[in-house]
């Protein structure tokens, strides 16, 4: 069916660049690559550049607007005509493939992100802030929109205790959620509201964050807390093997939060809030660390 | 005419947007019906479904796709089909639609609602397609929604509604009318929007489209982003007047006011389905 060619041709005028620049300079040639009948290529061979170029325009800026909307903080560090200048560019290089395995929305993400990566690396945009941004913003949605991760988290609260209410002794054995990603970030990117997170030219950048994001399976949003270097320390000893007893002793010294009682102050705040669970008794040898 | 179009769906609705959930919930009294982007739920995880579940409990909701892509000149996705006829029966939706373009070629997807040719042959391509969407949700009627075109492909054997008409009667579906898409396209190709409703089946008109454009530098572009025109309210009324029209919703994706904005937005649309004696 020679029109599917004509869409064809058509597609690749609109989606690379490359191709565009060769058919307004040769149409005729460009299209000989196509199965087309004598209407197919005339209609091609006809098309107005400024409509065409028109809907290059809007076909960009459809795709990036659509992979900003997932990244708030990034948006933030682009510059205002960063479209215009990198537009062409992405679609270029991140062609738009229909993939079974990953759903578009996923995909236009992920191609988006790893775009302003390798702008990253290329020396395009300078600061710890950006690459900070974009490392909050791609946890964020990954988390809340990852199939994986929540089919783990319905297995983590169908196998340990969780909520309010669980109770938790320095013998219990806690396990963190697979809903939680822990990463320290050198510039302020949350709690706009609980500090200036500006950071003035000549200063020193702030003290690294330790960010907790969690995702929990009925919820939609994923949380995002601020722990302090202690908390995180005794959070990453929490591998379903380990009591709170145990845990507590091996970071006493370490400056952390010796005490049990504190551990277990913790325990009881992050049990309510889902980032850890309780492993029922006789089961943690089951648990593979 | 269509049949099977279950009556309790009508009246004004707004596009379902994850953020605005909480204050959908509560606006009932203003709101008759939630319009839901199949894409964004198809795919989804979980707790995204249940979340649109708690809007089922108080809302009818009509899905809305993206991405069938019925002008294609190849078979719709069979996944891509079998996932939103499950969307379609979980949320028990009164109709179903998508749009009258391509959105991919091969395994390429052009991420936006791309213009067709408008020959016979394009019209075949799109009866055969429709035909297949139609017997993956058996019992409903679907529906399709006219685009916004930025790009006018010569040498077509027939006008923009000469082809809509063809395509709708020829596949026997709804009409879903944008009118801000025909209110767009007459000001960017030059032609009389009344003349153009004059020119499609109006008959079959089932649900409408409100929303706002923006003035790009050399077109108007449909961004739903902005109020609703007065020119789109006249001819709102227009369709209304001159179609069995029963379900009017507003789209919203950017630049979003205070709800309540949107709201008055949908008090006008019910004024106008009123006027119209449209109004249950």
């Amino acid at each position: 069916m020679s029109v599917l060619e004509m869409q064809r041709a058509f597609c690749r005028i609109l989606t690379d660049d490359n191709s565009r620049k060769l058919f307004l300079s040769n149409r005729s040639k460009f299209l000989t690559d196509y199965q087309l009948n004598v209407n197919e290529r005339g209609a091609l061979e006809e098309i107005d550049e400024e409509c065409v170029a028109v809907y290059v325009e809007l076909l960009i800026n459809s795709r990036i607007d659509l992979a900003l909307k997932a990244l708030p903080h990034v948006r933030a560090h682009l510059p205002s005509d960063f479209q215009q200048i990198y537009g062409l560019r992405y679609v270029r290089d991140y062609p738009s493939i229909l993939n079974a395995e990953e759903p578009p929305l996923l995909r236009e993400f992920r191609q988006f992100t790893e775009f302003l990566n390798a702008l990253l690396e290329e020396g395009e945009f300078s600061g710890g802030s950006f690459k900070d941004a974009l490392r909050y913003d791609w946890i964020i949605f990954f988390l809340g929109n990852d199939l994986a991760t929540h089919s783990a988290l319905t297995e983590f609260d169908d196998d340990f205790l969780v909520g309010e209410g669980v109770a938790v002794s320095a013998g219990s054995v806690v396990i963190r959620s697979p809903g939680i990603v822990l990463e320290s970030f050198e510039h302020g990117l949350i709690g706009q509201s609980e500090e200036d997170t500006s950071v003035p030219e000549g200063t020193e950048p702030p003290p690294s964050r330790h960010i907790l994001f969690l995702k929990r399976r009925s919820l939609s949003n994923v949380s995002v807390y601020r722990l302090n270097s202690a908390t995180v320390r005794f959070l990453q000893n929490c591998d379903g093997r380990r009591t709170v007893a145990e845990i507590a002793n091996s970071l006493a010294g370490v400056g952390g939060i010796a005490p049990v009682s504190k551990c277990l102050e913790i325990c009881r705040s992050f049990l309510r809030t889902g980032v850890l669970g309780v492993v029922p008794r006789g089961r943690s040898e089951r648990i593979d660390a | 005419m269509l049949a099977n179009v279950q009556p309790e769906v009508a009246g004004v609705g707004l596009g379902y947007r994850m953020h605005l959930h909480d204050q959908i919930l509560s606006a009932r009294q203003s709101i008759d019906f939630l319009e839901a982007i199949s894409d964004q739920f198809i795919y989804a995880t979980p707790d995204r479904i249940e979340r649109l579940q708690a809007a089922l409990s108080v809302y009818p909701i009509v899905p809305h796709s993206l991405s069938m892509s019925v002008g294609t000149a190849e078979e719709v996705d069979a996944e891509y089909l079998r996932r939103n006829a499950n969307f379609v029966q979980s949320v028990n939706a009164p109709w179903y639609s998508d749009h009258l373009c391509m959105t991919r070629v091969d395994e390429l997807d052009l991420g936006s609602l791309t213009p067709l040719w408008f020959t016979d042959e394009l019209v075949e391509i799109v009866i055969r397609n429709v035909n297949r969407i139609k017997e993956t949700v058996p019992g409903r009627p679907f529906l399709l929604e006219n685009i916004t075109y930025y790009v006018s492909m010569p040498r077509s054997t027939m006008t923009e509604s000469e082809f809509v008409t063809k395509v709708i009667e020829g596949a026997d579906c709804g009409l879903l009318l944008d009118v801000n898409n025909v209110y767009v396209n007459a000001q960017n190709q030059g032609y009389d929007p009344y003349e153009f409703l004059k020119r499609i089946p109006l008959d079959r008109v089932i649900q409408a489209h409100i929303a706002g454009y923006e003035h790009g530098e050399k077109v108007l572009v449909d961004t739903h982003s902005s109020p609703v025109s007065h020119e789109v309210w006249d001819l709102l009324e227009f369709v209304c007047r001159n179609s069995p029209l029963r379900a009017v919703s507003l789209e919203r994706d950017s630049n979003f006011p205070e709800f309540s904005e949107m709201i008055e937005e949908l008090n006008h649309a019910r004024k106008v389905l009123q006027r119209c004696g449209r109004y249950p």
